[in-house]
């Protein structure tokens, strides 16, 4: 990057007659470009001159965009042009591979596609064995190592990582360039699916130690139910402070997962509804939100998180519950003596899996005691 | 909420005003937190009343009002004016969003924690003038979203801290230092060429604001290139490849500039690797920003700003 010359950067500093300074609302408008042509002509024109309105729109603008729609299904990283040309690259490999391996004696146990690398090639081998992906997985059962299971939790990464560096030393030795190159553009694919299988995991490993409970299906006569709800064996601290009235929404830090390997620390989501009831989520302490899909034309108006345990309900009773932080949603129908819950939720207190409170817009208490198997209205 | 003794835009209630305002208000949800007609009226008349021309078009008066967040404009001045329900909702959505951007301003927990308090103090309306709850609040206007204007706000309370902690400091930094005791500056060992200053002013002048705001944030402010580009809405490798630019094309207009005003291609490039910083000219005084104008008045910047 060329040099700005040092009289240039003095002249630059000394030449501010900022003016009159633009108040907060159109500096955030300008942060958020929305400003119309002129306005905005007007405020760069002024900030290219005065420091301190320069420092407040960089602290103003947020690090990424505000609202990213997170699918419940991993969205589609198949399709990007590296992804597809290193996916072509890989498979060119594999067809050479096998071609070259289908001539010569295996070493290792035959596969359907036979043998493929060999020890002058171990980190791609290795990668394969630990790649989540396809195009892995089929390196890895054609060279007769065992894949990796598909789901690595967040201790394993890290071990699984160093095992990667030292590979990466190794392949230094790789009698094949070629290969090497691709391994490592198979490694660096490899790595980003690696972290967003980190991130995604990530976000459902948000609470300590809960034992994991067989899970059961049960239906009462005094409510609809959720898929069975594991009881909790330590329940993490009570970090719900309720939706609605009460304002914060948000679930704290849990404490360090005890029982699994969880190196690395673990965020816990924080949540929140917008202005036209649509659930949000944090997973960077609030820096930015991803819209939560729920249901269709759901409003709410109050929610209720713990930990993993997340409650939304709104208008007309609609109410929701996820056990994986919003991965996935069961519609949940209060039922109290025959009555069913119609009125608008307007306030829920969560404050264990087990123990809630709704307050509807007609003054009425909804209570739950068994993690809204049964409800009792009041 | 006054309208300032501003005239309003749309001074006579006409059909056309009623329906646009019976619009706006339904949209903005106002019912829900506590905001009567006549209040929501007011707002609106003042937030257009701050911004647009006395004599504009109504044509512009609509255009105008849909551009605005007006649920979330609602919502504010209800809370301004002391409404229970809009409390509930704002510190909903937005308490723990607060302590967030108080986090990534501030950097440090206790710092931010601070700022985070003394911000929501402020929006809450602890003090009171000429009876009424003085609420930050009040002054949103529903030009950008709420949470972009508090992050805005915050920001803006956090640099003035922080000038106003510069100050104290440089303070006792002189005292420590012993500059009461200091000589009278010297004579100055090697002065500014005035042709390089001449040229160099030339050649800033001829760049346009934006250019000169990329200039100033990347080499004054350090800031990167994602900062700027998020900052202007462009990509990095823009905001890359225009400071790259921009930087070789001043100073080949200031070396154009020197050419001109007689000075070899040698002493040309000589004197623009001069660094200032040794130079024994007042530059304290130069060099120290300080800023004479009230910080952030809700004048109107500029004609229709």
């Amino acid at each position: 990057m060329a040099d700005l010359p040092k009289i240039a950067m003095q002249r630059l500093r000394e030449k501010s007659a900022p003016g009159v300074h633009p108040d907060p609302n159109l500096l955030s408008a300008f942060v958020e470009n929305s400003l119309p042509g002129d306005v905005r002509a007007q405020m760069v024109q002024h900030l290219a001159q005065c420091a301190d309105c320069r420092a407040v729109v960089f602290l103003s603008t947020p690090d990424q965009a505000a609202t990213l729609p997170v699918a419940a299904s991993a969205p589609s990283l198949w399709l990007t042009w590296p992804v597809l040309r290193w996916g072509a690259a890989v498979a060119a490999v594999v067809v050479v591979v096998a071609a070259v391996t289908l001539h010569r004696p295996s070493r290792g146990s035959p596969t359907s596609s036979g043998a493929m690398l060999q020890t002058d090639a171990p980190i791609a081998r290795e990668k394969a064995a630990l790649s989540p992906s396809k195009e892995g997985r089929e390196l890895a059962s054609a060279s007769g190592v065992a894949p990796a299971p598909l789901a690595m939790k967040n201790g394993a990464v890290d071990a699984e990582g160093q095992r990667l560096d030292q590979l990466k030393k190794q392949s230094s030795r790789v009698a094949s360039p070629m290969l090497a190159q691709k391994s490592q553009a198979l490694g660096g694919k490899l790595a980003d699916e690696r972290r967003d299988e980190v991130a995604k995991t990530q976000t459902v490993e948000v609470t300590a130690a809960q034992v994991p409970a067989p899970v059961e299906s049960a239906s009462t006569e005094n409510g609809q139910m959720v898929p069975g709800r594991a009881k909790d064996a330590a329940a993490e601290p009570a970090s719900n402070m309720g939706g609605g009235a009460a304002g914060a929404v948000a679930s704290a830090m849990t404490t360090a997962p005890r029982a699994r390997s969880a190196m690395v620390p673990v965020v816990a989501p924080r949540w929140t509804l917008t202005s036209d009831g649509t659930l949000q989520r944090s997973l960077d302490f609030g820096r930015s939100w991803q819209t939560i899909p729920v249901a269709n034309q759901a409003s709410f108006r109050a929610l209720a998180a713990s930990g993993k345990d997340i409650w939304v309900g709104g208008l007309k009773g609609v109410l929701y519950h996820s056990t994986d932080a919003g991965q996935h949603w069961t519609q949940v129908q209060p039922v109290a003596s025959g009555q069913v819950l119609s009125d608008d939720i307007i306030g829920m207190e969560f404050p264990d899996a087990t123990h809630g409170k709704l307050t509807t817009s007609n003054q009425g208490t909804w209570t739950t005691e068994d993690g809204g198997q049964s409800w009792n209205k009041r | 909420m006054t309208d300032r003794g501003a005239q309003p835009v749309v001074a006579e209630p006409s059909a056309e005003w009623r329906h646009l305002l019976s619009q706006l208000y339904q949209k903005s949800g106002g019912a829900e937190v506590g905001l009567t007609v006549e209040a929501f009226e007011q707002v609106v008349q003042e937030v257009i009343a701050k911004y647009l021309p006395a004599n504009g078009p109504r044509s512009g008066v609509h255009d105008f009002c849909a551009s605005l967040r007006i649920e979330e404009l609602a919502l504010a001045r209800a809370c301004a004016a002391g409404h229970e329900p809009a409390w509930e909702v704002f510190l909903t959505r937005y308490r723990e969003k607060l302590y967030n951007i108080a986090g990534y301003i501030a950097k440090e927990s206790s710092a931010a924690r601070e700022l985070a308090d003394s911000i929501y103090a402020d929006l809450y309306g602890t003090t009171t003038r000429q009876g009424k709850r003085n609420s930050k609040l009040a002054s949103y206007t529903g030009r950008g979203s709420l949470e972009g204007w508090l992050r805005t706000v915050m920001a803006q309370e956090f640099v003035n801290r922080y000038r106003r902690q510069r100050r104290t400091v440089s303070l006792d930094e002189e005292s420590e230092e012993g500059t009461q005791f200091a000589a009278p500056n010297p004579e100055p060992a090697v002065a500014v060429d005035s042709r390089v200053e001449t040229a160099t002013d030339q050649a800033l002048a001829e760049l346009n604001s934006e250019d000169r705001f990329v200039l100033a944030s990347y080499f004054l402010d350090s800031r990167t290139l994602a900062e700027i580009a998020r900052a202007l809405h462009v990509h990095e490798s823009t905001i890359s490849r225009k400071v790259d630019k921009l930087a070789k094309s001043l100073r080949k207009r200031i070396l154009s500039g020197l050419a001109k005003q007689g000075m070899s291609r040698r002493q040309a490039e000589e004197a623009l690797q001069v660094d200032v910083r040794d130079l024994r000219v007042n530059l304290r005084g130069r060099l120290v920003q300080e800023s004479a104008s009230a910080a952030f008045s809700d004048k109107k910047a500029g004609g229709s700003g």
